[in-house]
């Protein structure tokens, strides 16, 4: 892997997602258009002109008018869905990043107003989320590189839990709340700040934890089982070292391929998070997302700003740490890169 | 061994007992599931019946003897048509008589007619007040005392012509309860259960054929093309599947009834193949590169062997029992991928994720705690029934 890669990587994904991003985008705004359209033929004096000018051509009147007059009121309509994907997400990073303030298109936002408030509680709840697996997945590891027996149960328990959506362990946590005297609050949604808001993710991490360490922790020893299977940790051995520097000599030329299995595990965790945030309605970028697409019993509505905000941060995140994964793994690749 | 015989055991109880209850379910009930019109006349919160209550639900045409001891039955239910009539000998000596014509199904509570008389009786009859009504249904109303309290005792309810089928409606229904639409959740629960196997078993399928695929053209042929596909693959790999699911199956499918998302089976396992293809083509792409290398596909290419045969005679059987064994765990990961999407309302139909998910939204998980329980133990099951099937890597 190399750098070059990661950004061809992530150009395609920003690509991908501005694709079908923009076509939503129009999608929505078309939709509006006919809505103004049936206003404009009851009420509007120029009316009979467009209709006139409608047939001249042997066109409807009302595909006349989101086609040719449309677009003054809706730009997007007369741009390609790249281009319309693209510029909302551009649009999105200078907010982010405090350089605009723009904030048009009202019915692309949804109810929940965007702010960098969401992406701090996220980022909390990964960080937390991700260190407890990380630890977790760790100590599995390094008892299972020393026991096969334990290898064994590692593996059963990664496939089991592989297999078990996390909103599993939400409903088992939310029904332990609410029938023991531990307090309700903490199902009901994130409350105060600072300090004091850590207790709430207490479960939300707890959840997280059972469903992705099994399969951290076995990635882990599989590396490291295969590093302790070198012929150059036997020569060590015939050299005399102590067990002790052995390990050491395995742990430090393991480090890079387990980051490459953190990396892909950190990724996979984003959906656990965003899915337990919403559920435990955490006010972060699940809450957000699951905001973005609101079905009402007569129709379905997508915020796409909303939608896009949320992605926009997950993939500069996984840009950023994939970046630094990489770095980090030319810094401390034993072997030299090529 | 024992553990694959007793992994392929669970998994086979479940298909079986899923495939008798889908077998024996109610159609009209499942393809009413979204209508909530249809759902009006059936209790609202009831409790399973294996909870063991006071007043059970019984259908009967004719007579039947029912005794209220702490809660009265909340609907009266009519099949039939014409002109029927009810008559409700209370323990208390008082006599409830209703008649209105009906046309299909119908009840105490839906019907205006019925509903009038039932409230008239219990404010002529009972003395309760306008207000006292508001709280409680016309049917509960028959069974109750002049302090608003269910009248204990024996209750003798005629229904005339015998030919109308009649459900008496108690504070418990069916194997599962309701929601509190009305909805009967085993409906529900083995709807959802069937819906979700089925996607699963066709987005397994879809990745194993399109990773087979994918993996060998990337890996075999180490051209641009191939090195295009490898970093297409990464690149899906590269942000989490949920957002992405969200926006293309939102943006491929069609609103329908009761504001839906509609979508073809196919169309959405397919969608969902292409977005979860990428570990396994790339693990596909290491078994190839791993045996293209090895001496007995020189000697086939020296021979003058083509590489479709080489790939067909020699990679293939490489690549076919990963793919088969891998297939267990891959049907695991999409049960659980398909019930994360359908918590998101993103999956059209009911499903594991939706079914929860509306416990969710109807604060359900408070009261009706089996309703989200059921579809979790359902995915316990089937997840270490596929795990002990799928035995030691």
């Amino acid at each position: 892997m190399s750098l070059q890669r990661i950004v061809l990587r992530y150009i395609i994904v920003t690509l991908f997602i501005a694709l079908v991003l923009g076509y939503a985008i129009k999608g929505v705004e078309e939709r509006l258009a006919y809505y103004e359209a049936v206003g404009f033929f009851q009420f509007n004096p120029n009316a009979g002109k467009v209709i006139a000018a409608a047939e001249k051509m042997g066109m409807d009147p009302i595909e006349y008018y989101v086609r040719y007059i449309a677009p003054k009121n809706h730009p997007e309509l007369a741009m390609s869905s790249l281009h319309v994907g693209l510029d909302y997400m551009a649009t999105i990073v200078k907010n982010l990043f405090g350089l605009s303030t723009q904030e048009s298109g009202g019915h692309l936002y949804g109810f929940e107003r965007l702010g960098r408030d969401y992406i701090y509680r996220t980022l909390l709840f990964l960080v937390l989320a991700d260190v407890s697996v990380v630890l977790l997945a760790l100590l599995l590891s390094f008892r299972a590189v020393r026991s096969e027996r334990f290898y064994g149960f590692l593996q059963m328990a990664a496939r089991t839990f592989n297999g078990i959506p996390v909103w599993f362990f939400v409903v088992l946590f939310f029904l332990l709340i609410i029938y023991s005297p531990i307090p309700s609050d903490l199902a009901n949604g994130i409350k105060g700040s600072g300090w004091g808001m850590l207790v709430y993710f207490a479960f939300p991490v707890l959840s997280i934890l059972l469903v992705a360490s099994w399969g951290l922790a076995e990635g882990i020893t599989v590396v490291m089982k295969e590093e302790f299977n070198q012929p150059y940790v036997e020569a060590k051995r015939a050299m005399g070292l102590s067990e002790m520097r052995v390990k050491r000599h395995v742990i430090r030329a393991s480090i890079v391929p387990v980051m490459y299995v953190w990396l892909q595990n950190f990724i996979e965790i984003q959906t656990l998070i965003l899915v337990v945030d919403y559920l435990f309605r955490l006010n972060g970028l699940g809450t957000l997302l699951a905001s973005a697409l609101v079905i009402t019993p007569d129709n379905v509505f997508f915020y796409s700003r909303t939608f896009a905000f949320v992605v926009v941060v997950l993939v500069l995140l996984n840009f950023l740490v994939s970046v630094v994964v990489e770095l980090l793994a030319i810094q401390l690749e034993p072997r030299g890169t090529a | 061994m024992r553990r694959r015989t007793l992994g392929a055991l669970i998994l086979a109880t479940f298909f079986l007992f899923t495939a008798v209850s889908y077998a024996t379910l109610d159609r009209e009930k499942l393809a009413n599931w979204d209508n909530y019109l249809f759902w009006l006349d059936y209790p609202r919160g009831a409790r399973p019946v294996w909870l063991g209550d006071a007043s059970k639900s019984v259908e009967f045409s004719g007579q039947v003897e029912y005794p209220v001891t702490e809660k009265a039955p909340v609907n009266l239910i009519l099949h039939g048509n014409g002109e029927v009539s009810i008559t409700i000998f209370r323990p208390d000596g008082k006599v409830v008589h209703l008649s209105a014509e009906i046309n299909g199904t119908t009840s105490v509570n839906s019907n205006t007619e019925l509903a009038l008389q039932a409230r008239r009786f219990a404010i002529k009859n009972l003395g309760l007040r306008r207000e006292d009504l508001a709280f409680i249904t016309p049917t509960q109303a028959l069974f109750m005392d002049g302090n608003r309290n269910p009248l204990p005792g024996n209750y003798t309810i005629q229904i005339h012509p015998r030919g109308v089928e009649v459900q008496l409606v108690g504070d418990t229904y069916g194997l599962l309860g309701t929601d509190y639409k009305g909805r009967d959740l085993w409906v529900g629960f083995i709807g959802s259960t069937v819906n979700t196997l089925i996607l699963a078993f066709l987005t397994t399928v879809l990745v194993i054929f399109l990773g087979i695929l994918l993996g060998i053209g990337s890996g075999y042929y180490e051209t641009r093309l191939g090195d295009a596909i490898s970093v297409i693959l990464e690149a899906l790999n590269s942000i989490p599947y949920l957002p992405l699911a969200i926006a293309i199956i939102f943006v491929l499918s069609s609103t329908g009834f009761h504001g839906k998302l509609e979508m073809g089976v196919f169309e959405l396992a397919l969608i969902l193949a292409l977005l979860l293809v990428g570990k396994f083509a790339s693990a596909v792409k290491g078994i190839v590169m791993h045996e293209k290398v090895q001496e007995y596909i020189e000697s086939a290419r020296a021979l003058g062997a083509s590489d479709i045969a080489i790939i067909l005679r020699h990679i293939m059987k490489a690549v076919v029992p990963y793919a088969l064994s891998y297939s267990t765990l891959l049907f695991a990961q999409m049960i659980a991928v398909i019930s994360i999407l359908g918590l998101f309302q993103i999956i059209p139909g009911v499903n594991w994720g939706s079914f929860v998910a509306e416990a969710f939204t109807q604060n359900a998980i408070y009261s009706l705690w089996w309703w989200p329980l059921s579809p979790s133990m359902a995915i316990v099951l089937v997840s270490v029934g596929l795990t002990l099937l799928s035995g030691k890597s």
